[in-house]
Formats: structure tokens, C-alpha cells, sequence
């Protein structure tokens, strides 16, 4: 019974093992296109596997740039430096502009009225902060009380000559700090008041007053009028010394003239001359130059040195001249 | 400088690490990159991103595995970002829905083209069956992995993958009969 089972097994492996039975044509297909698909993936696998391609060399230097190293800080430096350069130059302008709008509110014709027998700091001023709005008014006719509120300007009385000297000079040179059209002062003992050339006209607009860098002379023995703007050292308090009793301290002594001017070293005019000038005479108006601004801006951004008075189209120089008795003393500020 | 050690340098932002890095990939990886886009630019802009890719998650590398391997995946994927920004991708599949069948005849001389007709020849390929036919046959994806990748169904992944080797075939064909 067991060799007969043995004879069928050995009958079917022997029969069916070597026997290889062809696949259909659809199989056979099939296989055909997975070994082709097989071999088709190895090669381009195995092609292009380990090829490499050289990138361009500006691939790095971006990677570098703008990843791996991207160096905020300098773009952050350029914005600084631009952010000054424009905070310079805004600078620049609102300066330029205060002095330019300055020179036109700033008297014409200041005085300084100075006499012998008070110390330096003992300068009256008119009280001034009231008076404009009474004589701002067209037509207003001013009364006696305002006629003397408008007049004086700055006064000092001092005893000494060479006090007198160095006084002229401080004050004439706050006035200069002040503005930028520079008036000139004239100093008379027996009136001490300043007045503008423009008296009993009330307040002009600042575009209608003359230019003031003609060095005009305004002497306060021509005119009674207003004063369209007091000339005070920043020091005094107009307040605590009203005008009035500044007529009486008046001492009888010599006149003294200071004359503030814009250039260099001015050439001093004949007193008929100056009393000529004294009315306004239309001029030049400086101007803020836009192309004078531009290339400051351009020097400050280049490091070079920055002319404000290239900018502005003021002067560079003030010179303050004081005339008193036979003695001329002069004084040159560079702006 | 072994690979450990150059990674460890470029972890600590060592510029010549960094650049020795970029060196040893840098070649491989844009042919990658190459594969999936057609024009220069394009792949040189893929491997830039992915290298700024790799350095930026080089601390996210765990050491397990190749690092060429996480390198390639990098790549890979910002091509494919920048396939999908440069070509319509989607427009590609819905162009060539008809099935085509692979050549019976097995192409034999084709083993002797270059690298560089290889990389035409795939180049020249639809987006679509160009894109399958990387992920699947030369990146080693899957089906259910390139349809999630891609955004499409694993059907159309497989016809894209039948259609791309089939036109792969017969122009290989034509290339070595010519």
C-alpha cells in the first residue's frame, strides 16, 4: 500500500516538476512591461543617480548673502545714516527759516538808549508785550502812555566809558543772536527811545518791511512813532521797569551810535547818510535757496563742511559798530 | 572632517563647514532639483531654498539616518514647492488622461546615453508624468505617499506613472535608433 503511494508521488514530481507552462498572452504581456518598467526606472536610477551638476557660483554667494550670513547690521547703518542725514537736513531747514522769518519780525531800525550813572544791568525796557496789540490796530491813534511804551527799546545806564563800550558790544550782539536781519541801534541821551523807521504806521506784515541788511540807521531824534518791535536784552523783564520813569533817567550825555550790520567790516556812513536811510527802503529779501540747500545736504553726506549761510542765503558775518564821543569800537560775529 | 563633525562645525555657523557642506551636496542636489523643474533657474533657485532650508533645520537632524537621504527630501520638496509655483502642475494631469502602454520591445542601446539625455529625456516629459515618474522611480515614494504629496488619487498616480514610462520608452527608442 505504501509503495504504491510512493509510485503516484513519484509519478506526479516527475510528471509536473520540469514541466514549465507557458503564460497566457495577456500575462505574458504584463510581465514583459514590468520588467521593462523595472529596467527602464534602474537605468534612469542608476544614470542619474549620482551625476551631479555644477550650480553657478552666484547660488553660494546668494545662500551666503541672504541665509547664511545676511548682514542686517549694515543695512541697518545705511538706514541710520540716512535717517540723520534727513533729521540734518530738516534741521538745516527749520533754521534757516527761524532766522528768515526772524529777520522780518525783527525791527528795522532798533536803538539802544544807554546813559551815564546806572550799572550795566540796570537796563529799562519798555514794556513791550502789551504795546503791539495797541498799535497792531490800523488807525489806532496811540495815546501819550503808548506813544512812550512804544519807543524805548533797551536802556542801560551806565557810568563808566569803558563800561559803555562793553555794554554796546553785549547788546548789540544779542540782537545779532536774535535775528538775522540785523537793525541798528542808535543810542541818544536826550530821548533814549528807539523807534522803527516805519513809525505811526502801526504793525506792518513781514513781507512788506524793508530788509535791514543795508545796515539803515534809525536815530531816535527823527521819529516818535512805534517801535514795531522792541530790541531788549533777553535778561531784563520789561514788567518791573516801566517806561515812564525812564525819561527821567536820562543823563545828559554824549550820543552814542551802534550800528549792527551784516558782511564783514562795513564802511561806516556820513551821518546825513545814515539819517537818509533811516525810512524803509525795499531790498533783497534773503532767500532760503532750495539748490543751496541740496548741496549743503550733499556735503553733509559726503562729510564735508556744511555752510549755513550758503544754504540760507544770509550773511556769514555781523559787525557791530559803536560810535560814542570819538571812539568807533567794532565788533565782527561770525554766524 | 567626517560627516558628524561637519555638521556639528555647521551647527556652530562655522562659514568654511558651511561651505564644505554646500560643496559635497550641492552637485547632486541640483540635479535633483533638475529633475523636477525644466529650466536652470529654476532648479538653481529650488536648491538656494533648500539649502537655506537645510542649514536653517540642521538642528532638527537626528543622526538616525543617511543624511544625503534628509538632504534629498529637503530638496525634493522645495522642488516640488517650485514646481508648483513656476508650472501648472494640475493642468498637466488633466492633459494626457488617455492610458498608453509600454513598448513591448525592450530598448537595449539606450544603456550607453549620458546622464545628461537622460535628464533631457525626463525633462521633456509633462509636469505631471514627469513628477510621478521621479518620486516613484527614482525617489523610491509610493503610490499613497505621491498622492498625498501631490494632492491627487493614487489611481491618477499610477496611470501618470504607466504614461510617463511608456513615453520614457518610446523615446529612448527613437534616441538610440537615430
Amino acid at each position: 500500500m505504501s509503495a504504491d503511494n510512493d509510485n503516484l508521488d513519484d509519478l506526479f514530481r516527475q510528471q509536473l516538476g520540469p514541466h514549465a507552462t507557458p503564460p497566457g498572452p495577456d500575462l505574458a504581456r504584463r510581465l514583459a512591461e514590468l520588467a521593462e518598467a523595472e529596467r527602464l526606472d534602474a537605468r534612469f536610477r542608476t544614470g542619474l543617480g549620482s551625476h551631479a551638476s555644477q550650480p553657478r557660483r552666484e547660488v553660494w554667494e546668494r545662500l551666503e548673502d541672504e541665509h547664511l550670513r545676511p548682514q542686517p547690521q549694515r543695512r541697518r547703518r545705511v538706514v541710520a545714516w540716512w535717517q540723520l542725514s534727513a533729521a540734518a537736513v530738516l534741521l538745516l531747514t527749520l533754521l534757516a527759516g527761524g532766522l528768515w522769518r526772524g529777520g522780518y519780525f525783527a525791527p528795522v531800525g532798533g536803538l539802544a538808549s544807554q546813559s551815564a550813572g546806572a550799572g550795566p544791568h540796570s537796563a529799562r525796557t519798555s514794556p513791550a508785550p502789551t504795546v503791539p496789540n495797541a498799535t497792531n490796530r490800523p488807525g489806532a491813534s496811540p495815546t501819550p502812555s503808548q506813544e512812550i511804551n512804544r519807543q524805548p527799546i533797551a536802556q542801560a545806564t551806565v557810568s563808566p566809558v569803558e563800561k559803555n563800550r562793553q555794554n554796546f558790544t553785549r547788546q548789540a550782539t544779542a540782537v545779532a543772536a536774535s535775528s538775522s536781519s540785523p537793525p541798528i541801534a542808535t543810542t541818544t541821551r536826550p530821548r533814549r527811545t528807539a523807534t522803527a523807521p516805519r513809525a505811526g504806521r502801526g504793525f506792518q506784515p513781514p513781507r512788506q518791511l524793508p530788509d535791514a541788511a543795508a545796515g539803515q540807521l534809525a536815530t531816535t531824534g527823527r521819529r516818535n512813532g512805534p517801535a514795531s518791535q522792541p530790541l531788549v536784552t533777553p535778561t531784563e523783564n520789561p514788567a518791573a521797569h516801566p517806561s515812564p520813569p525812564l525819561v527821567a533817567m536820562t543823563a545828559p550825555t554824549e550820543v552814542v551810535e551802534v550800528e549792527v550790520r551784516r558782511g564783514p567790516e562795513p564802511s561806516r556812513p556820513a551821518p546825513a547818510a545814515v539819517a537818509a536811510l533811516a525810512e524803509p527802503v525795499p531790498s533783497r529779501r534773503p532767500r532760503l535757496r532750495l539748490g543751496g540747500l541740496l548741496r549743503q545736504a550733499d556735503h553733509l553726506v559726503h562729510g564735508e563742511p556744511v555752510s549755513l549761510a550758503e544754504a540760507t542765503g544770509l550773511a556769514e558775518n555781523v559787525t557791530v559798530q559803536a560810535r560814542f564821543g570819538g571812539r568807533v569800537v567794532s565788533k565782527t560775529i561770525q554766524l | 572632517m567626517t560627516e558628524p563633525d561637519l555638521i556639528a562645525a555647521c551647527l556652530r555657523g562655522e562659514p568654511r563647514a558651511q561651505r564644505q557642506l554646500y560643496n559635497q551636496f550641492a552637485g547632486l542636489m541640483l540635479t535633483v532639483c533638475r529633475r523636477y523643474l525644466k529650466r536652470q533657474e529654476d532648479a538653481e533657485e529650488a536648491l538656494l531654498l533648500g539649502f537655506a532650508r537645510v542649514f536653517q533645520a540642521l538642528p532638527t537632524f537626528r543622526q538616525e539616518g543617511s543624511f544625503e537621504g534628509w538632504v534629498r527630501r529637503i530638496m525634493v520638496n522645495q522642488a516640488l514647492m517650485e514646481l508648483r509655483r513656476r508650472e501648472p502642475l494640475h493642468l498637466s494631469f488633466e492633459d494626457f488622461a488617455q492610458p498608453e502602454n509600454l513598448a513591448a520591445t525592450p530598448a537595449t542601446a539606450d544603456s550607453q546615453l549620458q546622464a545628461n539625455e537622460l535628464l533631457a529625456l525626463l525633462q521633456s516629459l509633462p509636469t505631471g508624468y514627469r513628477t510621478v515618474f521621479n518620486l516613484y522611480a527614482l525617489e523610491g515614494y509610493s503610490h499613497p505617499e505621491i498622492a498625498d504629496l501631490l494632492g491627487i488619487t493614487e489611481g491618477t498616480s499610477k496611470s501618470q506613472l504607466s504614461k510617463a514610462r511608456a513615453m520614457l520608452q518610446r523615446r529612448l527608442q527613437a534616441v538610440t535608433s537615430v
